[in-house]
C-alpha cells in the first residue's frame, strides 16, 4: 500500500482539521516510525490552504508493530 | 372530539403513530429515507424500550449512555448517537483519517488510521457495572481492537480485540489491565460485549453467551482520554494505534450499568432482529 510521507511539522499543521465534512486528518506513525497520511485523504483534499498534501512524497506503507503488552 | 388520525410528515411508508418519538427524532437526523431502514430503527427503539417483538421486560434504553447504528451511506447520516438524539448530542462521533467506506453493510474503516471518536471519557464508565458492544461482519481474526482505551503507563484498559491472529485469543480489559482472555476462536463476529458486573470480574459475550469471565479488579483511572470506535485510544499522545478493518453494524456504551446473562440473550435478540431487517446480519 502506497502513503505519503510527512515531516513532524506537516503532521502538527494537519492534526484536528477536517478535510470532508466530519473527518479529520489523521497522520499516523508507520513501522519504521514516519509520518504518513493515507492517499485517500489526500485525494478527499480540497481545501486551497493544505494543497501542499498533495505534494508529499510517496512511500511504501510499513505495518507498525502490533501493540499487545 | 373526533380522533383523527396523526401523520409523520417527511416519513415515507410508516404508518401513522407507529413511530417511537426517540426513532422518529434519530431517523429525522440521520436523514433515513428508506422504508425499511426506518421500520428497523423504529423496531429496535421499540426493543430496547421493552415495547417490542424481542422484548417487552427490559429497560435497555435507559441504561445506555450512548449507541450507533451506523445506517446511512455518509459519515453525516450515521455520526449520530441514538441515546436521545440531537445535532448537539455530547456522543455524537468524529470520523479521523480515510473517511470510512459506509453502505448498507454498515461502516468499514480502513485497518491504518480511520477511527471514530465517540467522546465517551474513560474515568466516567464504572468501576463496579458498565457494558460495551461491537457487532461486525467479518470473520476474520486480527491483531486490532474495535473499541477501546488503554493507559499506557498502567496498562490498564477498556477494550475490546476480539481476536487477535497472535494467538487467537481476545486482547480485553475492563477498567484493568490488558490481558489475553483463556480461550481461543475461530469465529469472532456479530455481537461483541464487554460487561462489567462486579468490582472484581468482568464477562465477556458474543452473540448473547458468555465465552470469557476475567478476574480483574477495577482500577480507578482519572485522565479524560475518550473511547474510539475502530482502535485503541492511548494516553500516550492521545493517539489511537491497533486499528480495525472491520465492518461495523453497532456499538455501544453503558457507563454505569450492566445486564445480566439473562439480559444480554435478550440484548443480542434485540440487535440482532436489528440486522436482520438490514439485511446485514451474521
Amino acid at each position: 500500500m502506497k502513503v505519503h510521507k510527512l515531516t513532524a511539522t506537516q503532521k502538527n499543521k494537519l492534526i484536528g482539521i477536517e478535510y470532508i465534512p466530519n473527518c479529520t486528518y489523521n497522520p499516523v506513525q508507520d513501522g519504521n516510525g514516519v509520518w504518513i497520511v493515507t492517499s485517500e485523504e489526500i485525494e478527499q483534499t480540497t481545501d486551497e490552504n493544505f494543497a501542499w498534501v498533495k505534494d508529499l512524497p510517496q512511500i511504501d506503507y510499513v505495518k507498525p508493530k502490533d501493540n499487545a503488552s | 372530539m373526533a380522533n383523527f388520525p396523526t401523520i409523520a410528515i417527511g416519513l415515507p411508508f410508516v404508518k401513522a403513530g407507529g413511530l417511537d418519538a426517540d426513532a422518529a427524532a434519530f431517523i429525522s437526523l440521520a436523514a433515513i429515507t428508506d422504508a425499511t431502514q426506518i421500520a428497523a430503527i423504529n423496531n429496535l427503539y421499540k426493543d430496547f424500550k421493552g415495547q417490542g417483538a424481542n422484548n417487552s421486560s427490559y429497560n435497555f434504553y435507559n441504561r445506555l449512555t450512548a449507541f450507533w447504528l451506523f445506517v446511512g451511506t455518509t459519515t453525516a447520516n450515521i455520526k449520530y448517537n441514538g441515546k436521545t438524539p440531537s445535532e448537539s448530542n455530547t456522543y455524537n462521533l468524529a470520523f479521523s483519517g480515510t473517511a470510512p467506506t459506509i453502505n448498507s453493510n454498515g461502516c468499514k474503516f480502513n485497518g491504518t488510521n480511520g477511527f471514530a471518536d465517540t467522546f465517551v471519557a474513560q474515568n466516567i464508565i464504572s468501576n463496579s457495572a458498565n457494558g460495551m458492544s461491537v457487532y461486525f461482519r467479518e470473520n476474520t481474526l486480527r491483531n486490532e481492537v474495535q473499541i477501546g482505551y488503554v493507559n499506557r503507563s498502567t496498562f490498564d484498559s477498556t477494550e475490546i480485540g476480539m481476536a487477535w491472529t497472535l494467538n487467537n485469543k481476545a486482547y480485553i480489559g475492563n477498567k484493568s489491565g490488558q490481558q489475553f482472555g483463556a480461550n481461543t476462536y475461530t469465529n469472532v463476529n456479530g455481537l461483541i460485549r464487554l460487561n462489567r458486573h462486579s468490582g472484581s470480574a468482568y464477562r465477556l459475550y458474543r452473540n448473547g453467551s458468555q465465552i470469557e469471565l476475567i478476574t480483574a479488579t477495577a482500577v480507578t483511572d482519572n485522565n479524560t482520554n475518550t473511547i474510539v470506535i475502530g482502535g485503541e485510544r492511548w494516553t500516550a499522545g492521545n493517539v489511537v494505534a491497533n486499528y480495525s478493518d472491520k465492518t461495523f453494524c453497532y456499538a455501544d456504551i453503558m457507563t454505569s450499568n450492566s445486564l445480566s446473562a439473562a439480559e444480554e440473550l435478550v440484548y443480542y435478540n434485540c440487535i440482532q432482529a436489528f440486522q436482520t431487517a438490514l439485511s446485514r446480519n451474521v
